[in-house]
C-alpha cells in the first residue's frame, strides 16, 4: 500500500493574519484555565493521602496501638492497618467511578483511569497483607498453625463472605489486566467489572461483625458511615438517577445511520434542548440503544461532530460483538446517554500550540475536537493515521474544517513500520527514520491530543515525550477502555 | 501533581496521623488504668498455654452463629479449659464456688456475669445480658459474648483483649466478672 501525504498549507491570508492579540488572549485563557485543573487536580490528591491517613489515624486514636504487646497481637495490627488503607482506597475508587463533575473534569477521563488502576492493585495488594497478617497473627495469639487456624477461621460466615469478596475483587483486576491486552470482549469486561459492587456488598458483614470499622461509640464508626454513604450516593446519583433524568429531558432518537466503511457507521440522533447537556466536542458519553439485542450492553463513544442545535453524532467501528450490533441500528431507535464525560476537548487545553493525532477509529473524537476547540492559523497540526486510505473516516470533513481553520492536514497511511528488532513504530515504513517531532514540528510547545488503539497511541506519546512535550499537555482519550 | 502538592499531600497525612496518636495518647490513661488494675489480679500467664489454643479456636467457631451453636461453641470452650485448668499447676489464689458479679450497665444495655470457680481456676463464665432491643445490639452480642468468655476462660482472669465492634459489651462484661473475681478472692 503506497503512502499518501496529503498535506493542507493554510491559505496565505490566514497564515499572515496578525497572531499576536488573539493568540496572546487564547495563551492566557488555557494558562489560567490550566493553574486552575491543575489546583483541582492537587486538591483532590492531598484530599485522598489524608482520607487513608485518616483511617489509621481513627484507629489509633480508638486505642488500636494500644493492644499491641506480642508478636501475635503485632501481626494483627499489620493486617488491620493493611485492611483499613485498602478499605480506604476501594472507597476512594468507588468515588472516582462516580464520574462526580467535579473530580472527572479536574482529573479527564485518561488520568483517572490511571489513578483508578493503580489504586485498584493497592487495594487488592492491601486486602491481600490484610488477610495474610490477620491469619498470621491469630495463628501466633491462639498458638495454632496456620492451617488449623485458618479451618477454624472459615466457620464464621461473614469472614467466608469476606474472602469471597476478595475473590471476587481479585477477579475484577486479573480481566482488567486480559482487557487491557484486549483479549477479552468488553462487554464481558464491564460484566465483570460490576462484579466490584457485589464484592464490596459482601466484604460489609465481616466489618460490621468482626473488624472495629463499625465499633459503636468511636469515630472510627463514625468516618467510615460517612465515608461509604457518600459514595453510595454519589454511585447512585451520578451513575443512576442523573442518567436516567439526562436520557428523559433528552429523549434521543436516532435519525440517521451512515456506513462510512463495511465496519464503520456514523450514527446520528436527535434530541430536546441539547445545548444544556453542555458537552464539549470530543467528550464521550455511555450510550445504550433501546433495541432488540442491544439494550443489555452501554459501550463509551466520543461524539464525533460538536454538537449542533438538536443533533449529535457517533461514529463506531465494530471491534467486538457488542459495537458489531451497532452496525444494525435503524432510525427511530432510543437512546438512553451517561455523560457527559472525559476532557478530551478544549477544557484540557494548556497552551496555543495545538497538535491532534488520530489513529483508524481515534479520528472520530479528534474531528469533533478539531471542530470545536480555538486554533492559531498556521499553530496547529492535524496527523490521521490508518492501514489503509479508506480506513481514513471522514478524512473529507476534516481536511474542509483544517482549510477553514488554518490547520495543516497530514495523513499517514500503511502498515506499522517494524525495525530489525521486530519494534513496531506508529508510523508507516515511508516514514521509517521520522518521529513526531519530524512530521509536527512544533509538537514540543503545543498541546497533543492522540485518540486510538493504545499501543500506537503509546509509541505517538513516547515520541512527543521525547521531543520535550510536557506530560501535562499530552491528552490521551483511552478509546475503548 | 506538582512536588509542592506532594509535599503538602505527605504533610497533611503525617499530620493527621500524629492527632490520632496524640489522642490514643489522651485516651489511652483512661482506658489502660483498669486493665493495669486487672493484670495485677491475673493468676497464671503461662499455664494455660494449651487451653489457649482450643478455646480461642473454638470461640472463633463461635463468632456470629446461632444461638444453638455459640452455646456448643461455649461448652467446647469451657471444657478445654477446664481440662487446662486440671492439668494445668494450680496456682490461682480463687477460692472454689460461684460469684455473681455487680450488673454493669453501659450504652446499649447491661451484663451480669456469673462465675464458677474449681480447682482454684475459673471453670466456668455465665452472663445475663440484657440489651436495649435494637438488632444491631442483639447481633454484636451474640458474636461478642462467646469470644469474651472464652478469652476469659483462657486467660483464668479478666485481663483479656476487648473484642473489636464489641468494646463496649467487652468493657461492660469484663467490670461485672471483675467484680465476681474480687468476691472469689476475699
Amino acid at each position: 500500500m503506497a503512502t499518501t501525504l496529503l498535506e493542507t498549507r493554510p491559505s496565505p491570508d490566514q497564515a499572515a493574519a496578525p497572531l499576536t492579540r488573539p493568540s496572546e488572549a487564547l495563551g492566557r485563557r488555557y494558562g489560567k484555565q490550566t493553574v486552575l485543573r491543575n489546583r483541582r487536580v492537587d486538591l483532590l490528591t492531598i484530599g485522598g493521602w489524608v482520607s487513608v491517613a485518616a483511617s489509621i489515624a481513627l484507629w489509633l486514636a480508638d486505642g488500636g496501638l494500644a493492644a499491641v504487646n506480642s508478636l501475635g497481637t503485632a501481626l494483627t495490627a499489620v493486617g488491620i492497618v493493611s485492611g483499613l488503607v485498602a478499605t480506604d482506597l476501594m472507597v476512594l475508587m468507588l468515588l472516582l467511578a462516580a464520574r462526580i463533575p467535579f473530580i472527572d473534569r479536574a482529573f479527564g477521563h485518561d488520568h483517572a483511569v490511571a489513578v483508578h488502576s493503580k489504586l485498584g492493585k493497592w487495594t487488592i495488594g492491601g486486602l491481600v497483607l490484610h488477610g495474610w497478617f490477620l491469619v498470621c497473627g491469630y495463628a501466633a495469639m491462639d498458638k495454632l498453625s496456620l492451617p488449623s487456624e485458618i479451618s477454624s477461621l472459615l466457620s464464621v460466615n461473614d469472614l467466608v463472605l469476606g474472602v469471597c469478596a476478595l475473590g471476587l475483587l481479585a477477579g475484577v483486576g486479573i480481566s482488567s489486566i486480559v482487557a487491557v491486552k484486549k483479549s477479552l470482549p468488553y462487554e464481558v469486561w464491564h460484566a465483570i467489572h460490576l462484579a466490584t459492587y457485589v464484592a464490596v456488598g459482601l466484604s460489609l458483614p465481616h466489618q460490621f461483625s468482626m473488624s472495629g470499622l463499625f465499633a459503636e461509640g468511636t469515630w472510627e464508626r463514625v468516618y467510615w458511615i460517612g465515608f461509604f454513604v457518600v459514595a453510595g450516593l454519589a454511585l447512585l446519583t451520578f451513575r443512576v438517577i442523573l442518567p436516567i433524568f439526562t436520557t428523559m429531558e433528552h429523549g434521543l432518537v436516532v435519525t440517521q445511520v451512515v456506513h462510512e466503511d463495511s465496519d464503520v457507521v456514523s450514527i446520528e440522533m436527535k434530541g430536546r434542548n441539547l445545548p444544556s447537556l453542555d458537552v464539549a466536542a470530543g467528550q464521550f458519553f455511555h450510550w445504550r440503544f433501546l433495541a432488540k439485542g442491544l439494550w443489555w450492553h452501554q459501550h463509551p463513544f466520543s461524539v464525533s461532530a460538536a454538537p449542533t442545535g438538536d443533533t449529535l453524532r457517533i461514529t463506531v467501528r465494530a471491534l467486538g460483538k457488542g459495537t458489531a450490533a451497532l452496525m444494525n441500528v435503524r432510525p427511530g431507535t432510543k437512546v438512553m446517554i451517561e455523560g457527559p464525560y472525559g476532557i478530551f476537548s478544549d477544557k484540557s487545553r494548556t497552551t496555543t500550540g495545538l497538535t491532534l493525532v488520530g489513529i483508524g477509529i481515534g479520528i472520530a473524537p479528534v474531528r469533533a475536537l478539531l471542530e470545536a476547540t480555538a486554533v492559531v492559523p498556521g499553530d496547529a497540526t492535524v496527523i490521521l493515521r490508518a492501514h489503509t486510505a479508506n480506513q481514513l473516516y471522514l478524512v473529507r470533513e476534516i481536511d474542509a474544517l483544517c482549510r477553514a481553520k488554518g490547520a495543516r492536514l497530514i495523513t499517514l497511511v500503511g502498515p506499522r513500520h517494524r525495525n530489525r528488532l521486530g519494534e513496531s513504530s506508529w508510523l508507516p515504513e515511508s516514514h521509517r527514520n521520522d518521529r513526531l517531532v519530524d512530521i509536527a514540528p512544533a509538537v514540543a510547545s503545543s498541546d497533543l491530543y492522540v485518540c486510538g488503539p493504545q499501543a500506537v497511541a503509546d509509541l505517538v506519546i513516547a515520541d512527543a515525550l521525547a521531543a520535550g512535550t510536557p506530560r501535562e499537555s499530552i491528552h490521551n482519550e483511552r478509546f475503548v477502555w | 501533581m506538582s512536588k509542592k502538592s506532594t509535599a503538602a499531600a505527605l504533610l497533611a497525612s503525617a499530620g493527621v496521623l500524629v492527632a490520632g496518636c496524640a489522642v490514643a495518647t489522651a485516651n489511652g490513661q483512661t482506658v489502660t488504668s483498669p486493665s493495669v488494675e486487672a493484670t495485677s489480679q491475673a493468676a497464671t500467664t503461662s499455664a494455660t498455654t494449651s487451653a489457649t489454643a482450643s478455646a480461642s479456636s473454638a470461640a472463633s467457631a463461635g463468632t456470629a452463629t446461632s444461638a444453638a451453636t455459640t452455646k456448643a461453641a461455649t461448652t467446647a470452650a469451657t471444657t478445654a479449659a477446664t481440662k487446662a485448668a486440671t492439668t494445668a499447676a494450680a496456682t490461682s489464689s480463687y477460692k472454689d464456688g460461684t460469684y455473681t458479679g455487680s450488673t454493669s450497665t453501659h450504652q446499649f444495655g447491661s451484663v451480669t456475669v456469673t462465675v464458677t470457680i474449681s480447682g482454684g481456676k475459673i471453670s466456668a463464665v455465665t452472663a445475663n445480658v440484657v440489651d436495649d432491643g435494637d438488632r444491631k445490639s442483639q447481633q454484636i452480642n451474640t458474636s461478642a459474648i462467646p469470644t469474651i468468655k472464652a478469652r476469659v476462660l483462657a486467660a483464668n482472669s479478666a485481663s483479656v483483649a476487648t473484642v473489636s465492634g464489641a468494646t463496649y459489651t467487652t468493657k461492660a462484661f469484663l467490670s461485672s466478672l471483675q467484680s465476681a473475681l474480687s468476691k472469689a478472692k476475699a
